[in-house]
């Protein structure tokens, strides 16, 4: 009776001072990460950028060169995966092909040495929370590719396991399916309490499924942070780089209140921007704006903060939004995005008008790419 | 103009790359084969005397089922030796792996009776083993290896060894390491693993491996008659011992049936349990 419901007390994950050597490579690099009980951590990332490896030596596949893993305030960093009590979710699914369903969904309770009669009512349950009760005595070829998906996932927590794990997971099915899943697997997330990590490079992905995104960078975190903060705050030039299209002003720190600074541009002109508290004046920046808050307003001569006079160069239409490229006075370009609303017209190539954007949509990063 | 007209009698000109092998085969196959049947019947009138005498002396049945242990054994050894081996190839990275094939393949490429020569020397009274046991004092007298079971039996593994470990790999190889690491995930230690997971997977290629080793064994004649003995005949010398020098080619032949109709036997008992596609293509 419990066994579905179990997920409810998701352990806390902790990778303390991990490396990953291969060769002279490091995969992993010194890397520390704590994920709170039934907290849903994305790690986002490039191919390379060590995020699998990571998951790997979580889930006991791989062992780390040096650090320790603590799931749940135990020590397993020596533990084999079978005995990490750990959900694991493949990216091609990993159903065992010569078994049923059923079978499949059996098959860590028989490992557990659950007796048959648990073990029936445990895979009526999980076939019901995925919605599949009635592919108990198929094969996993005559199931779909999001049905195998979804099977998979039972599997994962049927016995009842301390956090999941999943790699790309929705990394082979189409984009209809694929943002089915993603609400799919947040609502067995919210509903089951449940730890889990979850690997992909799509950032959309991580954007909306994720409490906290780890964004990985040559065996680092660049980041750690919720969805908003990656994306409106990020730490990085890289980070800035990595998620979302963004613009970047040069410039120097010219005074600070709070988190408000006052930079100047290499055009000379001055901007309000936001930025870490820790910003010295005088420090080369670049400020990142997204093109979604850069506004084109007539070119007159009220004298807003954050205006700055440009001329069109590219128009890129895209059906529900438009992109602009804009070349300011000192050469250098700007992407503008707006919504079409209906009344906007669109701008004429070369025509002379002004960029606007709120001073709080600026947010100021070390210009220096290795800094962090 | 030939195209039009086959497709007028339904044939697609594409059957026409089969002829000459269907002319072969039904010339140097089906044609003697035929004559092989009709020979064990029709002595000179039609007769079932060539199989009541297979019945009825009890040293052709003796023969015939030791043909069949001794195949079974061959089966056996094979599997024992070839599955490890195929399997550690299996997981070896594909340009590893084809080195490493072609060394199993290559004994393959030599002749039969040069291989069987060779065991010979080693295994003969002055042969290396021997001698190596004598030499290290285990030994005072040397031990009768050639000509016995156990020798037909190491002559038969041998030839027969890369058959077994070609059919299994090409199944293993196809095997997603996922798996593995999937049942090792959901609680199970690699041993478990292993076998819950990798053995029933790698059963067409067990299947086939089996099946072509068995059969090959049932017919085989140059190992059994040059490392073996009278006692350990198998039905294949019988039917070399009734032509070369009995002149008994109506026996022979019906020997020869006797033979063919077990093989093809075992082929559809094969095709019922798992199926004759999986011997020719590797699933998965």
């Amino acid at each position: 009776m419990t066994a579905v419901n179990g997920l409810r007390h998701g352990a806390e994950l902790r990778l303390n001072r991990i490396t990953k050597m291969y060769g002279a490579v490091a995969a992993v690099d010194n890397l520390d990460l704590t994920v709170a009980p039934g907290e849903f951590v994305t790690l986002l990332g490039a191919s390379g950028s060590g995020k699998t490896t990571t998951l790997m030596m979580l889930a006991g596949f791989t062992s780390p060169t040096s650090g320790e893993i603590n799931i749940g305030g135990r020590d397993v960093t020596n533990l084999p995966p079978g005995k990490r009590n750990l959900g694991v979710v493949f990216q091609n699914y990993a159903l065992f092909p010569h078994l049923t369903v059923a079978q499949n969904l059996a098959f860590p309770l028989q490992m557990r040495g659950v007796d048959g009669r648990s073990i029936s009512t445990a895979v009526k349950q999980a076939l019901e929370l995925v919605r599949l009760p009635e592919k108990h005595g198929s094969f996993p070829r005559e199931l779909s590719g999001g049905q195998q998906q979804r099977i998979a996932l039972a599997r994962a927590i049927i016995f009842q396991p301390q956090a999941l794990l999943m790699d790309e997971p929705l990394g082979a099915l189409d984009k209809n399916l694929r943002e089915h899943m993603q609400s799919e697997i947040k609502q067995i997330h919210k509903s089951l309490g449940a730890t889990v990590v979850f690997v992909t490079h799509d950032q959309e992905e991580a954007l909306t499924m994720s409490d906290r995104i780890a964004v990985m960078h040559n065996g680092s975190i660049a980041q750690i942070d919720a969805a908003e903060a990656v994306y409106e705050r990020p730490a990085t030039r890289w980070v800035a780089e990595f998620i979302g299209q963004s613009n970047f002003l040069s410039g120097q720190i010219v005074s600070r209140s709070g988190e408000s600074y006052l930079v100047a541009l290499g055009s000379g002109e001055r901007i309000i921007a936001q930025g870490p508290a820790n910003l010295p004046i005088g420090q080369q920046v670049l400020g990142v704006l997204r093109p979604e808050s850069v506004r084109v307003a007539p070119q007159n001569k009220t004298g807003t903060a954050n205006r700055i006079n440009a001329k069109i160069v590219g128009v890129l239409y895209f059906g529900h939004t438009i992109k602009l490229r804009v070349r300011l006075g000192d050469g250098s370009e700007l992407i503008t995005q707006a919504t079409r609303d209906g009344q906007t017209t669109i701008p004429e190539m070369g025509s002379d008008l002004s960029v606007v954007w709120d001073p709080t949509s600026v947010w100021l990063v070390h210009a220096s790419k290795a800094a962090a | 103009m030939t195209g039009r007209l086959l497709l007028r009698v339904g044939i697609s000109p594409s059957w026409l790359l089969l002829a000459p092998t269907l002319i072969a085969l039904t010339v140097f196959f089906i044609y003697p084969l035929c004559g092989i049947l009709l020979k064990s019947f029709i002595d000179p009138v039609f007769t079932w005397k060539h199989y009541a005498r297979f019945v009825h002396d009890p040293v052709y049945l003796r023969v015939l089922l030791q043909t069949f242990t001794i195949a079974g054994w061959v089966t056996v050894a094979t599997i024992l030796l070839g599955y490890p081996l195929a399997y550690f190839l299996s997981r070896l990275k594909p340009g590893t792996a084809a080195l490493l094939m072609i060394v199993v393949v290559v004994p393959y490429f030599t002749s039969i009776l040069v291989r069987t020569y060779a065991w010979m020397v080693l295994l003969g009274t002055e042969g290396i083993f021997n001698q190596l046991l004598i030499r290290a004092g285990l030994m005072v007298r040397p031990l009768q290896l050639m000509y016995t079971r156990t020798s037909v039996l190491i002559g038969m593994t041998y030839i027969l060894l890369p058959y077994m470990i070609l059919a299994l790999y090409s199944v293993m190889r196809g095997i997603d390491t996922n798996l593995l690491s999937a049942a090792e995930s959901l609680g199970a230690s690699r041993i478990r693993a292993f076998w819950r997971v990798f053995v029933p997977l790698s059963r067409p290629g067990l299947g086939a491996g089996a099946l072509l080793v068995f059969i090959l064994s049932l017919g085989f004649f140059i190992t059994p008659a040059l490392m073996g003995s009278e006692q350990d005949s198998m039905i294949s010398m019988l039917i070399e011992n009734q032509v070369e020098n009995y002149f008994d080619s109506g026996f022979a032949s019906a020997l020869s049936s006797i033979l063919l109709v077990c093989t093809l036997l075992l082929f559809a008992i094969y095709g019922r349990m798992i199926g004759l596609q999986n011997l020719f293509e590797a699933k998965l």
